[in-house]
């Protein structure tokens, strides 16, 4: 590639966290402009997760009641599936630094099975929702619900996009500091995705 | 003179961005903007109230309006650049552009037409009204897609000296995705994604804010560079690339 | 083979984050309105995500910069939204 700019990143030895040498230099995960947009991302949410909170504020036993009327059991699935798929995914980004191939593609084709189980239950339960009775436009809750799950679900497909591009460059046999950045950044864009689950998770469905 | 004109091309549409501000909200008192919820008579009244406010803001808005476009033909060049010709990247840039300012001057000839008659029948004025908010806020497309092009260019240029650093690219992407929420707005009244919400407007405005004086920032850059590369060339007696 | 890439910490992290989030909803599936057990719950979340930062996106092993950005993220994120919820 050649670009001639010095290299922003260090490359991790292939030894991985057992070795005691990798300890000493720190290593930006992808590279330092991915960081840009996941803070960016991080920070934007906060502010839609703080939006959330003041409407709550504005009428607390409504939201508590059209809390108790959301699926639980889905949402705390999703949340265990999110979780499984970033460990494969961590996994799988360790396995292509051991140049593991085969091992990298299989974490990676987990980690898409568990996205498309957690697209799956949000569709049984958009529509189980639905069918009871409770749109958007019922209240408050209901319309923060659908808009914050929509726009992570919206992050979780771009998600997908991102992991079958990980699957490509886990069949290489070589990869350049470059595209190890990629892929790097790649994976913090899926724990970004199950991070903002987390958060949501515990303010939709427990807290509020 | 190259340098001089692009790099005020780019400040252009920094002044304007101010323009906008002081056009929009200064001026007119759109921004913060009223609500859907509102009933025709009660929207009515606001432009009968403030009429004269709006007229003049929105009126300076659609005469002012082109000056987007000098910064949006040195965005597109800088693509073509990365591109090496007028390819499906740089001419889509450059069909976008053209968009661009209607999303500001289309938007305000509804309002001044709202804001026109007094005495008519409010429905027709709402409708206006609507039309007014829908274009400015709603169309959020044909930015979103320009910048996302911007952001693939950004990653896929390897020459040696490139044009605008990779954080830029990534930079694009965030602008992106929360720009997206504004297109929601035609199916809401009320909330964070009606036209008056956090998700659709409060939100996409800052960062447009924020996206256009970054950019304009990082195109300054990027006119340096690609006059650092003339130079070479002229130093070597290499023929400049058509257009 | 691929046993070998499973004995590390993320795998330890995840079964870790696994039990929180089931303590988790055994807390919250039925508190009441402003209640405490909520700055509780909204903390075990930020406390996950701090552990998917830290060991699944690797920023333990990068520069101290990157990293005290997001923890600093983490504990402002709970002490806005628990103090939103308990005196909003």
């Amino acid at each position: 590639m050649g670009t001639g700019r010095v290299s922003q990143t260090s490359l991790r030895p292939v030894g991985g966290e057992s070795s005691a040498a990798t300890r000493t230099l720190p290593h930006v995960p992808g590279e330092p402009g991915v960081w840009i947009f996941l803070f960016g991302d991080m920070v934007v949410f906060g502010v839609f997760f703080a939006t959330f909170m003041y409407q709550r504020a504005q009428a607390p036993e409504l939201f508590d009641a059209s809390r108790h009327t959301l699926s639980i059991g889905i949402g705390l699935t999703n949340t265990l599936v999110l979780l499984t798929s970033s460990l494969f995914v961590v996994t799988a980004v360790r396995a292509i630094r051991l140049s593991q191939r085969g091992a990298a593609q299989l974490m990676l084709a987990g980690a898409l099975v568990c996205a498309l189980i957690f697209i799956g239950l949000k569709a049984i339960e958009y529509t189980a929702k639905v069918a009871a009775g409770h749109v958007p436009t019922e209240n408050d809750f209901y319309l923060y619900f659908f808009i914050l799950t929509g726009l992570h679900l919206f992050h979780l497909l771009i998600g997908v996009a991102v992991l079958i591009l990980l699957l490509t460059q886990a069949r290489r046999s070589h990869l350049s500091a470059t595209r190890i950045a990629l892929v790097e950044g790649g994976a913090c864009f899926w724990h970004l995705v199950d991070l903002l689950w987390i958060i949501l998770f515990a303010l939709l469905y427990l807290v509020s | 003179m190259h340098v001089t004109i692009e790099k005020t091309a780019a400040w252009l549409g920094v002044a304007m961005l101010g323009g906008f501000m002081v056009m929009f909200w200064f001026i007119a008192g759109l921004i913060p903007p009223m609500s859907p919820a509102l009933t025709a008579e009660q929207t009515a009244h606001i432009y009968s109230d403030h009429g004269l406010r709006i007229r003049i803001g929105l009126t300076l808005m659609i005469l002012f309006a082109w000056l987007f476009a000098p910064f949006l033909a040195l965005l597109s060049r800088q693509v073509r650049r990365i591109e090496g010709y007028w390819g499906v990247m740089s001419l889509t840039q450059v069909m976008l552009s053209v968009t661009f300012p209607f999303g500001f001057s289309l938007c305000a000839l509804f309002g001044v037409a709202a804001a026109y008659r007094p005495e008519r029948n409010p429905d027709v004025t709402q409708a206006l009204s609507d039309m007014f908010w829908f274009i400015f806020v709603g169309l959020v497309g044909p930015l979103i897609t320009q910048v996302v092009i911007l952001a693939f260019c950004v990653f896929i240029d390897r020459r040696q000296v490139p044009s605008f650093p990779r954080w830029f690219g990534y930079f694009n992407i965030w602008y992106a995705v929360l720009g997206v929420p504004g297109c929601a707005i035609y199916l809401f009244k009320a909330g964070p994604l009606a036209w008056n919400g956090v998700f659709a407007f409060w939100i996409p405005l800052t960062v447009f804010c924020i996206w256009m004086i970054v950019t304009a920032i990082m195109l300054t850059k990027a006119v340096d560079v690609e006059a650092a590369e003339r130079e070479v060339r002229a130093a070597n007696r290499e023929w400049e690339p058509a257009a | 083979m691929t046993f070998s890439l499973w004995r590390a910490r993320s795998t330890a992290v995840w079964l870790v984050l696994v039990v929180v989030t089931l303590v988790s909803f055994a807390l919250g599936a039925d508190h009441g309105v402003g209640s405490s057990v909520a700055v509780v719950l909204l903390g075990l979340a930020l406390i996950k995500v701090r552990y998917v930062g830290l060991d699944f996106m690797e920023l333990r092993t990068a520069p101290v910069m990157l990293r005290a950005l997001f923890e600093a993220y983490c504990i402002t994120l709970w002490v806005v939204l628990a103090g939103m919820y308990l005196w909003l």
